[in-house]
Order: structure tokens, then C-alpha cells, then sequence
């Protein structure tokens, strides 16, 4: 199973009205300085998997957070709310052999800081469920 | 620090405790002490620098609807940059970015379990 944020990044990537590539302008775990426009992938901590009496048996609820930064407030708005867009709600689908039940928003679009370059970072997080 | 960063994990445990009819202050103030102790004893820690953000817990508690009603996290103004901040390299040791959020998802049971413990019975 690969981690949440691999395969978020692969949703990410496929949807044709962000203009996402990997290694371009979208990251996972580490915001690299440059470019200017980034959106960032973190996997961070979620509700304990569930537990059963079967140990072969997983489930699993892990947490991300994205993390867009834009030298323009008005382009990373735009950019955060195409991905809550693109991913809040989405469920049953299945991404590098992991199935996916429901992606759903916790919080955000919010505004984390603006950066020492001027740059703004806003944030969204997401509750997983996967197995 | 406002709990507007994690809206739902807040919404998810309300609507529980909200269903514990007997529920008691001396319960929730049990239970928010749990969660608490965990941010100071378990990773992710709160981070400290300048022992700002640590001594800015608060809890404060009254009555809606002759309901106990508790309210707890941290005051300080930059809490949630701090807690948001998920690759940020903190001084303190197991001290990390969801410092309040990641216990209140891990012990959202254990918290049901102490309020319940506590509720009155008659």
C-alpha cells in the first residue's frame, strides 16, 4: 500500500484543470523553494486503523494535509478550491491497488502564513478512509 | 488557539458527548485534562521555544442549557501556524504540528469512555 499522499498525488495529477506534474509544481512531504508555485502533499496523523480479529484485514484512516504557496493570493485560492473540489466527497474509487472509500475536507481552504519571499501558503486537510 | 482548524474532528466528538444525557463538568474536565496530558507526554508534543504556546492552555467551563459546556485549547496568536506547520523542525523532542488534533482523533473513544464513567447515574 503505498502512502496517502502517492496516491493523492496521482489524483492530483490527473485532473486536467489543475495543470499538475510531479517534480514540477507539485510535491509530497518537502516544499522545495523554488518554483514560486507549488502545492505540497503531506501525509500527517489520522484516527487510529480500525482492528479486528483479522490481522490480514486493513482499514485504515489517514490524514494529508495540501499545502498551496503562490506569489498571487487570488491564483492559490483558486488553485486550493479546485482541489477541495476535486477531491472532497470523492469515494469508491481505486488508486494503485488501494481502494479508496471517502475523501472528505476537514478544514480549510485556510490561510497558513505568508512566507519570508512574500509568497502565500494556504492549507486544506482531508480525512482519508482507504483499504 | 481556535478549534476552526479541525472543524470536524470538533463537530464528530460533540455530537457524542452531546448524546451522554447525564454527563457531568467533573467528567469533561477529566476527560479535556486527559487530552492535556497527552499533548505534554505523547507525540506529537506541543513544541516549545519559549514556554509560550505550552502555558497558553486554557479550559474554561459553563452552563447551556444547564448543560455542562467545556472549552479548552491554546490562546496563544500563532497556535494554529504552529500547529498547521507539519514540516517544521521543533526544538523539543517528540514535539511536532498536530500537537491537539492528532490526540483528539487518537483517544476519541477514551474520551467518550471518561465522560460516560462520569455521567450520574440517576
Amino acid at each position: 500500500m503505498n502512502a496517502t499522499s502517492e496516491d493523492i498525488k496521482d489524483m492530483l495529477e490527473a485532473e486536467t484543470g489543475l495543470d499538475l506534474v510531479f517534480g514540477e509544481n507539485l510535491f509530497i512531504s518537502r516544499e522545495p523553494s523554488n518554483p514560486n508555485n507549488t502545492v505540497t502533499i503531506f501525509d500527517t496523523i489520522g484516527r487510529p486503523d480500525q482492528l479486528t480479529f483479522n490481522r490480514s484485514e486493513r482499514y485504515e484512516y489517514p490524514s494529508v494535509q495540501i499545502r498551496v504557496r503562490n506569489t498571487r493570493s487570488g491564483d492559490a485560492w483558486d488553485i486550493i478550491e479546485k482541489i477541495k473540489v476535486a477531491l472532497h466527497g470523492r469515494a469508491h474509487e481505486t488508486w494503485n491497488d488501494t481502494y479508496y472509500s471517502v475523501i472528505h475536507c476537514i478544514s480549510g481552504p485556510a490561510l497558513l502564513d505568508w512566507d519570508d519571499n512574500d509568497r502565500i501558503r494556504l492549507i486544506i486537510n482531508f480525512n482519508v478512509q482507504r483499504r | 488557539m481556535s478549534l476552526r482548524g479541525f472543524a470536524e474532528v470538533k463537530a464528530n466528538l460533540n455530537r457524542e458527548i452531546q448524546k451522554i444525557e447525564k454527563r457531568t463538568m467533573y467528567g469533561m474536565i477529566k476527560a479535556v485534562d486527559f487530552i492535556h496530558r497527552k499533548t505534554e507526554t505523547e507525540s506529537p508534543k506541543v513544541p516549545v521555544d519559549t514556554g509560550n504556546l505550552r502555558h497558553s492552555w486554557f479550559t474554561s467551563t459553563m452552563k447551556v442549557e444547564h448543560k455542562p459546556v467545556i472549552k479548552f485549547g491554546f490562546s496563544a496568536n500563532y497556535a494554529l501556524w504552529v500547529h498547521e506547520m507539519v514540516d517544521a523542525n521543533f526544538h523539543r523532542n517528540g514535539s511536532g504540528a498536530k500537537f491537539l488534533e492528532a490526540h483528539l482523533m487518537q483517544n476519541h473513544n477514551e474520551v467518550l469512555r471518561i465522560i460516560g464513567e462520569n455521567a450520574r447515574i440517576i
